[in-house]
């Protein structure tokens, strides 16, 4: 079964990767879009992949914070899930950048490159709560993988238990406040932390049924968490009704009618019907994100279903491969757990790190904040919390590994990552050439005469983010990021001139960025000329 | 809302809080009991709450964190554990919804955070809790409902 859902992701992964691929050449065009929604099937993709992403880590966390006994009988399967689902959902973000290879912007250095990461952007938020994240799931089931051959490292997993649980639960209350700082009213909820960590558990958990059927394992309080976790939900989806008026029969019935069925024990008993109830929760949750996200009917496109194929076999392959992998080097590595062990950190290592974790982050805060104090203290706050705990986390895993590995090879493998990183660190630092050369000979003016369409692909991924696929501006998008924008007439273009409209686009001015090395004169000028054709269409 | 209100919801939020962990349940029915009294808040909320008030929006959130941080105080295992768990949820809930009225331009109330921040720390050092403190601990997250 495990081989066989493996192959199932590869074979899914070939129309994933064309749909990655369109979706990056031709940009939000590609996917369906409207000026009122803005975010599109990705964020609901993000959303949904990155609740799962939550659930496995912060479920294993939680219950070995608790000593809940069934934890270790669902733990490595958890936190494998959570690697592999962190890995799909980090695409969707990715792809909003539009220009892919430049994601390093994200990285919030210091400000030597006068290019300052924007604090008041979520996308900063995402990624450095992601990143981290990601990192400290990693400590956490290498740590898990070696305390089966030492059980002193049963101390270290445990302090990193507790690092993950506010962290897993300040991530996914990062992305309800993606929502928060957006124009959108239905995107608003002080409710919404809560209402997004338990729709991240209660997916994670309906997941978790589903990895365990495969391996032909079943845990009952899963099951029974599962169906408080529904009327939780339940719960939240009348308050929000009480408070939008907004009501998905859908969403009711695949994520809370369907799981109560599991009250009849004859039908739970059956492993289909389990298998029936988690997918039934994982459409339900999915189909929550997308009428939260696109409350309105609109045609989907080609890219809109390739989501699924990209995200369900990116997500097979790589946790059914990293399964197969760690089975193959212990096949009983999944049915077994560590010995007990009471060690202890002593108060002295466990407090010198943590302060040491709380000046890290204030020092970073100290040194960036003077730089552009236009930022609000709030919009700083989603970043330094993953910031103290990525000290914390580090500094915990490598104490912990460097006291059951041989020295030499401890030495060996975090010096040849502290060289590879610091590599890494050194070239994002330093930035690449913005001249993105071959994509810019793509379009031609001249294919502009023949054949409308390229420019008008061009103008979807350069420009439509901020002034609108038909030029009537982004609203949204402009008020979070930028002034309002001129509106596009005929009479504002022609007191310019296209000369010095295409010098605008190469070279900026005011808020606009400049284009040059990203869009060449020819094409600058064909997006000119499209947006006169937009300007006469318009009026 | 009025303080007549608030004081009503302290009332309301406090009656489950002293039989939720008395009786033993499989974990669906917690999350059932849980559920149910967290749609009583939202229902009590919705009729006498004014719903334009963008602070309604977590109210009955914080009812329910409160009942629960209430309800630790009829544990007789790991209380403090609990206790501060259950602050914490309660500081979550005011931090990160004020948070999100925050950036819709509404003002803040830190000094309830503070207050619960500092009630996080101070649980620790009534790891004995004699019915003395725990009246004082009681008081304390009243006062802090009804002040703030």
């Amino acid at each position: 079964m495990v081989k066989k859902l493996f192959i199932v992701g590869l074979i899914l992964l070939i129309p994933g990767i064309w749909t990655l691929f369109q979706a990056l050449s031709i940009g939000p065009a590609s996917w369906a879009l409207d000026q009122s929604l803005f975010w599109g099937t990705p964020i609901v993709n993000f959303v949904f992949w990155i609740g799962l992403a939550h659930a496995g880590t912060f479920l294993s966390a939680i219950l070995l914070i608790l000593e809940v006994r069934f934890q270790k009988r669902i733990s490595l399967v958890a936190e494998l899930s959570t690697i592999a689902a962190i890995l799909v959902a980090s695409i969707f973000p990715l792809i909003h950048l539009g220009i892919v290879s430049r994601f390093y912007f994200l990285i919030p250095f210091f400000n030597e490159r006068n290019i300052f990461a924007n604090f008041s952007s979520p996308l900063i938020w995402d990624f450095v709560a992601i990143f981290v994240y990601l990192c400290i799931s990693i400590f956490y089931i290498v740590t898990h993988l070696l305390s089966l051959k030492h059980a002193s490292l049963l101390k270290t997993r445990k302090v990193l238990a507790w690092i993950l649980f506010p962290l897993v639960l300040w991530v996914h209350t990062i992305v309800s406040l993606d929502f928060a700082v957006t124009t959108n009213n239905l995107w608003q909820g002080a409710y919404f932390p809560i209402y997004f960590i338990l729709g991240a558990l209660f997916s994670g958990l309906a997941l978790v049924v589903f990895l365990l059927e495969v391996q032909k394992r079943r845990v009952r309080k899963i099951e029974e968490l599962l169906i408080a976790a529904s009327w939780l939900l339940f719960v939240f989806w009348i308050w929000e009704f009480f408070q939008k008026g907004v009501w998905h029969f859908e969403v009711v019935f695949f994520g809370f009618v369907i799981v109560q069925l599991l009250w009849i024990p004859v039908l739970r008993k059956q492993k289909a019907f389990r298998l029936f109830v988690s997918f039934s929760v994982l459409i339900s949750m999915w189909l929550e994100r997308y009428v939260l996200i696109i409350p309105l009917d609109i045609e989907w496109l080609p890219v809109d279903y390739g989501w699924f194929a990209l995200g369900i076999g990116l997500f097979l392959s790589v946790f059914f491969g990293l399964y197969l992998l760690i089975q193959k080097h212990n096949p009983l590595v999944f049915y077994v757990s560590a010995e007990e062990s009471n060690e202890k950190y002593s108060r002295k290592v466990l407090w010198g790190i943590l302060a040491g974790a709380v000046v890290f982050a204030l020092l970073y805060f100290a040194l960036n904040y003077p730089l552009d104090t236009s930022v609000p203290l709030m919009n700083w706050i989603p970043v330094l919390f993953p910031l103290f705990s990525l000290f914390a986390g580090l500094s915990f895993f490598a104490l912990g590994v460097y006291s059951v590995v041989p020295k030499k090879q401890f030495f060996l493998v975090s010096g040849l990552l502290v060289l590879i990183l610091g590599g890494a660190f050194g070239a994002f630092y330093a930035g690449g050439d913005t001249n993105l050369g071959v994509e810019s000979k793509i379009i031609s003016v001249e294919r502009v005469s023949k054949n409308n369409r390229p420019v008008k692909d061009l103008w979807a991924s350069r420009c439509a983010s901020c002034h609108g696929l038909k030029g009537e501006g982004n609203r949204k998008f402009i008020y979070e990021f930028y002034p309002e924008i001129q509106d596009l007439t005929l009479e504002r273009l022609n007191s310019q001139g296209e000369d010095s409209l295409t010098q605008v686009v190469l070279k900026g001015r005011a808020f606009m960025n400049p284009f040059e090395g990203r869009v060449s004169e020819p094409e600058a000028r064909a997006l000119i000329r499209y947006m006169y054709q937009l300007a006469e269409e318009k009026e | 809302m009025t303080p007549l209100i608030n004081a009503l919801a302290c009332l309301l939020a406090l009656l489950p809080a002293s039989f939720l962990w008395t009786s033993p349940r499989s974990i669906a029915r917690y999350g059932i009991s849980q559920a149910l009294i967290l749609l009583c808040f939202m229902l009590f909320t919705f009729f006498t709450g004014d719903m334009e008030d963008p602070m309604m929006e977590f109210y009955p959130l914080k009812m329910w964190a409160f009942c629960l941080c209430v309800s630790t105080l009829t544990l007789t295992k790991k209380r403090t554990f609990f206790m501060t768990l259950a602050q914490g949820l309660w500081f979550w809930i005011v931090f990160f919804g004020s948070l999100s009225l925050a950036y819709r331009g509404e003002p803040v109330n830190n000094l309830s955070m503070i207050l619960l921040f500092f009630g996080m720390i101070g649980v620790q050092f009534f790891k004995q809790n004699p019915k003395e403190i725990s009246l004082g601990i009681l008081i304390y997250w009243v006062g802090i409902w009804m002040l703030f």
